[in-house]
């Protein structure tokens, strides 16, 4: 292995969270109560895309991804995952199918596809392109997008997209659920993305929409469990026969995003540990083997004996306290950010039970909605059953630390309502909207 | 969308490709700043032990004022006296309406007879049209502004400089050079403690900011972020338009621009403009006004002078209360505003007001919450009744928004300013041992 982890642990320039735009519009407990309450436009437009078409495409995703393609319409959209010869996630991201030889993927995954379609054996070509992605999520966002949109978007399918038009521009409607929610993310060209923003603030007004900014970002992730990169998992791309595609992703990425900060009190001496498996996320339901991909070995055996699980802690509230009484105290704990942490780190922290190891616990954040500290966590099965109380470990190797008490719960710790049958779900009553707003 | 962090970067000044964090209020001003760096305790700390460079008053800002009325103009609009303001010299200038209240506060350079030159909203402030009827000319200038604060600090600017700078006394200003640029030293910071100022030509910012950092390497030098960049005024007794107060504006117009400018927070009605407004005397400034020359507000100002009614004092937050706002986010039913850290609500500019009652009495307003890694206590400056100000007075900082949950925190009437160690104004560097 080429990388020394304890360089790894320096503290990475500015806020990540700049991506989403302002810290704060209205505030950050307002903005995460949104996507259960009303719902939220949050800006993910800074992710990468690269459209992917030929005879071959299929196939190129077929070869790197650990997802079934045998069944993959028009319209569809996968969240597909690619693994190193390990079974680790080196990325994931939405592929959507726009034509018969045509996709478009979303996220880090366009440059490990494009890498693998230049030096394999595919007829198919691929381009990057450039589009905006507003997650509108939450019980209203259907209300709203079907206002902006002036058409019904009930026929739209999870995991499909629909075609509108927003102010005489066509949008695709890909419906979703990124908080686990009802939720749609509308994607098109930046030429017209301000307009789009804009029209969905105004048909959102009635429906209590909110803006998501920086500090409440990825706390929907965290109530309904979307492990994500870098925060929850380090992809798998340090290994020495990953040095020539690792060159070429560095350099494809903005300096903010290539950075690979570590915190927290998990310590390790190979990378290897802060990498992941699907099964480990809880993506093993995403794992076909109806297929030749990279990793299938690797997986198979997991799938037939996992060892870890995907977990939510829910942290000790007194003990969270302590870390903030100790502000007043000689000896401080580390700064517990709310609702997160926002520099950007790999914030992987260990969660001993009976003094052993058990887990790595990750995405350290605060719900307003269910008043708790709550972080996900990788842990041994035998530890995974809900009421299992366990330790988190505060703070940095070789600073001051403070146990933590928590208790495991299931992962989504929200109730998942991303599949809600919109078919049966009423028409948009305004009255009752503002009414349930002015009752806030 | 991309733009939010790529376009308009206000201070390009970082190699390393910092992002930064908005705040789009304010046309005219830099919208963008780095908000941290190595993290704010370790940037908090770093004037005490070592120093820090700031840039984040750098970009578009310093006012030129220039012409054979420079100095009638300036002294018609600012309280204090320009009769003894040496070149190379600097006064800390203030600039009141009509009514008294202060519109614009900063330091004033004396860079030629009739040449002035003023920083960081000083006077005129946003007012630029208040020289209208003057033979001068006044106009917005494009500079790197940066404050290097702390015990370390002369050693790292002589060792960028390569020169002796022991003469620089506090309040003056003279020209050396770092890496055959020209830059302009003065001595002034707001810290309380050893500060100095570089200015220069925004284009070369980058080049002087990167030499003091590495300069900087063997002194416990730290980049300040604007979220810690904050927390030394409330240490150091600066009170702070657009920080613990808001610049006045003409009074037919005030609440629209408060509004529209600033953030508006606090258990204060947030249409009280005054309770978020300061005049000279209840930021302990009184003193440097001069009623030898006319000036706007002078009538108003010489009133308040003879019958003051209140002064700024810090005020000590009790940690029990604070701790409870925290608990108060992990237990059942409604939650207090929460206080951000390092400094609260975590918005720039602000237009903040806390009631302060003393029993049930009102007696005055909090702004600039802080949290101190220094002196482990949370802090504010306290702008109260001059009869309630006695130091160890238990007084109620009401902290939430108004028509919110509020939580009556107990503080006490603490000094002012709180830090304790020598002002830059009283050191005497001529013996210090070289860097």
């Amino acid at each position: 292995m080429s990388v020394d982890v304890n360089q790894m642990r320096t503290t990475p320039p500015g806020y990540f969270t700049v991506r989403w735009g302002l810290p704060e519009y209205t505030d950050w407990i307002d903005e995460t109560n949104s996507w259960k309450e009303t719902c939220y436009i949050g800006d993910w437009s800074f992710l990468w895309e690269r459209r992917f078409k030929g005879p071959d495409v299929i196939k190129l995703f077929s070869d790197i991804s650990v997802n079934s393609f045998a069944k993959f319409d028009l319209c569809q959209s996968k969240h597909v995952i690619h693994c190193n010869g390990d079974g680790k996630v080196i990325h994931e991201g939405i592929l959507s199918r726009l034509g018969p030889e045509e996709l478009m993927l979303f996220g880090r995954g366009c440059f490990w596809a494009d890498y693998n379609l230049r030096h394999g054996r595919y007829d198919a070509v691929s381009e990057p392109e450039d589009w905006f992605n507003f997650q509108v999520s939450g019980p209203n966002a259907i209300h709203v997008v079907e206002k902006a949109a002036g058409q019904s978007l009930r026929d739209v399918k999870f995991m499909h997209s629909g075609k509108i038009r927003i102010r005489g521009h066509e949008v695709l409607a890909l419906r979703q659920g990124m908080a686990g929610e009802i939720g749609f993310e509308l994607q098109g060209s930046t030429k017209f993305s301000q307009e789009i923003y804009d029209a969905i603030l105004e048909a959102g007004r009635d429906f209590g929409i909110r803006r998501l900014g920086g500090r409440a970002v990825f706390i929907n992730h965290l109530e309904a469990c979307f492990p994500t990169i870098i925060v929850d998992y380090c992809p798998a791309i340090f290994d020495d026969d990953m040095a020539d595609y690792r060159r070429e992703f560095s350099a494809a990425m903005p300096a903010a995003s290539s950075t690979f900060n570590i915190a927290g009190s998990f310590e390790a001496d190979d990378i290897r540990a802060w990498y992941r498996s699907p099964v480990e996320l809880g993506w093993g339901k995403s794992v076909k083997f109806d297929h030749e991909f990279i990793g299938r070995e690797a997986l198979e055996h997991e799938v037939g004996s996992p060892k870890r699980v995907i977990r939510t802690l829910v942290w000790d509230p007194d003990d969270v306290s302590d870390v903030f009484a100790s502000l007043f105290h000689d000896v401080t704990y580390q700064f517990m950010e709310m609702p997160r942490d926002q520099r950007g780190f790999m914030y992987m922290d260990k969660v001993l039970r009976n003094g052993r190891t058990v887990g790595i616990s990750s995405s350290r954040g605060y719900s307003y909605y269910f008043k708790k500290m709550l972080s996900l966590c990788v842990i041994d099965i035998e530890c995974g059953e809900p009421g299992t109380e366990v330790t988190v470990v505060w703070g940095n190797p070789g600073s001051v630390q403070k146990h933590i008490k928590a208790t495991v719960a299931p992962a989504p710790y929200k109730k998942d309502n991303r599949r809600a049958d919109l078919q049966s779900l009423p028409q948009a009553s305004l009255q009752a909207m503002k009414t349930t707003m002015a009752g806030r | 969308m991309d733009g939010n962090f790529t376009a308009r970067l206000g201070h390009p000044f970082y190699r390393d490709r910092v992002l930064y964090v908005a705040y789009d209020r304010w046309p005219g001003l830099p919208i963008l700043r780095a908000w941290e760096f190595g993290g704010w305790r370790k940037e908090s700390l770093s004037w005490r032990t070592g120093c820090y460079i700031h840039g984040g008053l750098s970009g578009n800002g310093p006012i030129s004022i220039r012409g054979p009325e420079a100095k009638k103009y300036l002294q018609s609009i600012v309280i204090n006296s320009l009769e003894t303001f040496p070149i190379g010299s600097m006064k800390h200038a203030v600039m009141c309406t009509e009514d008294g209240l202060i519109a614009a506060h900063g330091i004033v350079e004396r860079k030629a007879e009739d040449h002035f030159e003023s920083f960081a909203g000083g006077p005129p402030g946003i007012y630029l049209d208040t020289a209208a009827p003057f033979d001068v000319e006044v106009k917005r200038l494009e500079k790197y502004l940066f404050q290097i604060a702390g015990p370390t600090s002369l050693q790292v600017l002589e060792k960028a400089t390569g020169e002796n700078l022991r003469d620089v006394r506090f309040l003056r200003f003279r020209d050396t050079h770092i890496n055959g640029l020209k830059t302009e030293i003065g001595r002034i910071g707001m810290t309380g403690g050893l500060a100095y100022e570089l200015h220069g030509p925004i284009e070369e910012g980058p080049a002087i900011y990167d030499a003091v950092y590495q300069a900087g390497q063997a002194f416990g030098i730290e980049r300040l972020g604007w979220g810690t960049y904050l927390v030394n005024h409330v240490e150091g007794g600066f009170p702070q338009h657009s920080w613990t107060f808001v610049g006045a504006a003409p009074a037919p117009v005030r609440l629209e621009r408060m509004t529209k400018m600033f953030v508006v927070s606090g258990s204060v009605d947030p249409t009280d403009t005054r309770a978020r407004m300061r005049t000279p005397v209840e930021v302990r400034w009184h003193n440097m006004a001069r009623f030898d020359h006319d000036f706007v507000g002078r009538e108003a100002l010489a009133a308040e002078t003879a019958s003051p009614r209140r002064t700024t004092v810090t005020l000590r937050w009790n940690g029990e209360d604070v701790l409870d706002t925290f608990a108060s986010l992990m237990r059942p039913g409604p939650s207090y505003k929460t206080i951000d850290l390092p400094y609260a609500p975590q918005r720039w500019p602000m237009a903040h007001a806390d009631h302060v009652l003393m029993g049930a009495k009102e007696i005055g307003y909090s702004s600039g919450t802080i949290y101190s890694s220094g002196f482990r206590e949370f802090l504010s400056l306290g702008c109260i009744d001059i009869s309630a100000a006695q130091l160890g007075n238990e007084v109620i900082v009401q902290w939430g928004d108004h028509g919110a949950q509020l939580k009556n925190v107990r503080a006490a009437v603490a000094r002012f300013p709180y830090v304790s160690g020598g002002r830059n104004s009283d050191l005497d560097v001529t013996s210090t041992s070289a860097g």
